[in-house]
């Protein structure tokens, strides 16, 4: 064969190198659509956390026997009241496993999240009417963006009033609920 | 037979090269061809709707609103028992379009990330931010004042 239309190993180096762009696509492509999964999963529970935040909430006394509803917002002001029976349910002894066994279920979620108060010069908002140390309500061992150590985070935004120190004055403020997985 | 010297393609090469444009195809496909989903920009507009409705100004610290302060001073606001979209409504029925603009810009700005553009209308747009237009969520209710 004088003038072939292809000589065998050239022709099993392009196909070798062809399978394995086409591998490594393959791979690439599983890898976004499993993340594109992680990330609607996130975004579906963070919608309803924040929705359930919104909310007036019920019998707020029984949260921590897993009764009632989460709720800090009525009328789109923020009740400190309800805010601290929240805080209250990871005061205890064991934060992290009371945040595993009350908080998530209560909320009906199965991704860890925080979520914090933010003013319009972007400082979040630490100075209650209660000790609510740095500000941070959800998971006890977050303390901000920098302190998130995950392959997915996602945060949501709604807008609130909040007298935080019950003067019966305040302001709007941003609540970002933060999740991840 | 003698074959024709002169091949119009060369097989292998055909099928490699459909095979690299077949996947050329399924990369726009996933990568381009996406909607993303509104739904933050829905709960912004309502959640604004809801503050203005339900906030009346005496309960607004002024101390953190330059611009609300500055209108109490000047006497343009006179009864703080309105809420935030009630007074809105009274100063641009006034034909102060400029001090409802005030208003709104006050009580939005630094709130709203600079990925979000924002504009607020009554009848005309009293206020606006703009941004580049990817998507646009219109929410309307009906306000009274």
């Amino acid at each position: 064969m004088e003038r072939g239309q292809f000589w065998y190993n050239d022709f099993m180096l392009a196909f070798s190198i062809l399978a394995v762009i086409g591998l490594i696509f393959v791979a690439s492509m599983i890898d976004i659509s499993s993340r594109d999964d992680d990330v609607d999963v996130l975004y579906d529970e963070a919608v309803s956390i924040s929705s359930s935040l919104m909310s007036k909430g019920y019998n707020p006394g029984e949260w921590s026997q897993l009764d009632g509803r989460v709720g800090i917002v009525e009328g789109s002001k923020v009740n400190i009241e309800n805010l601290q029976s929240f805080y209250s349910l990871t005061q205890g002894t064991n934060p992290e496993e009371e945040f595993i066994s009350t908080v998530k279920p209560l909320l009906g979620v199965n991704n860890d999240f925080a979520f914090y108060f933010e003013d319009k010069m972007g400082s979040v908002v630490s100075e209650f009417s209660y000790d609510f140390g740095d500000g941070y309500f959800g998971h006890p061992s977050f303390s901000g963006i920098s302190s998130l150590d995950a392959d997915n985070v996602l945060f949501f935004i709604r807008f609130v009033y909040l007298d935080a120190d019950s003067d019966g004055k305040g302001e709007i403020v941003k609540m970002v609920v933060a999740i991840w997985s | 037979m003698e074959l024709n010297k002169k091949g119009i393609f060369f097989t292998m090469d055909a099928f490699m090269g459909l095979s690299l444009f077949i996947l050329i195809l399924v990369t726009l496909y996933i990568f381009f061809i996406s909607a993303g989903t509104l739904e933050q920009q829905y709960y912004i507009s309502e959640d604004f709707f809801d503050v203005f409705s339900n906030i009346k100004f005496d309960e607004l610290d002024t101390e953190k609103y330059d611009g609300v302060f500055a209108l109490l001073v000047e006497g343009k606001i006179n009864n703080t028992d309105y809420t935030l979209s009630e007074q809105i409504i009274i100063l641009s029925s006034e034909g102060n379009d400029a001090n409802a603009s005030l208003l709104v810009g006050d009580f939005t700005e630094g709130l709203l990330d600079e990925r979000f553009g924002f504009s607020f209308e009554l009848e005309d747009e009293i206020y606006a931010r703009e941004n580049k237009k990817n998507s646009l969520v219109s929410r309307g209710r009906l306000l009274t004042g």
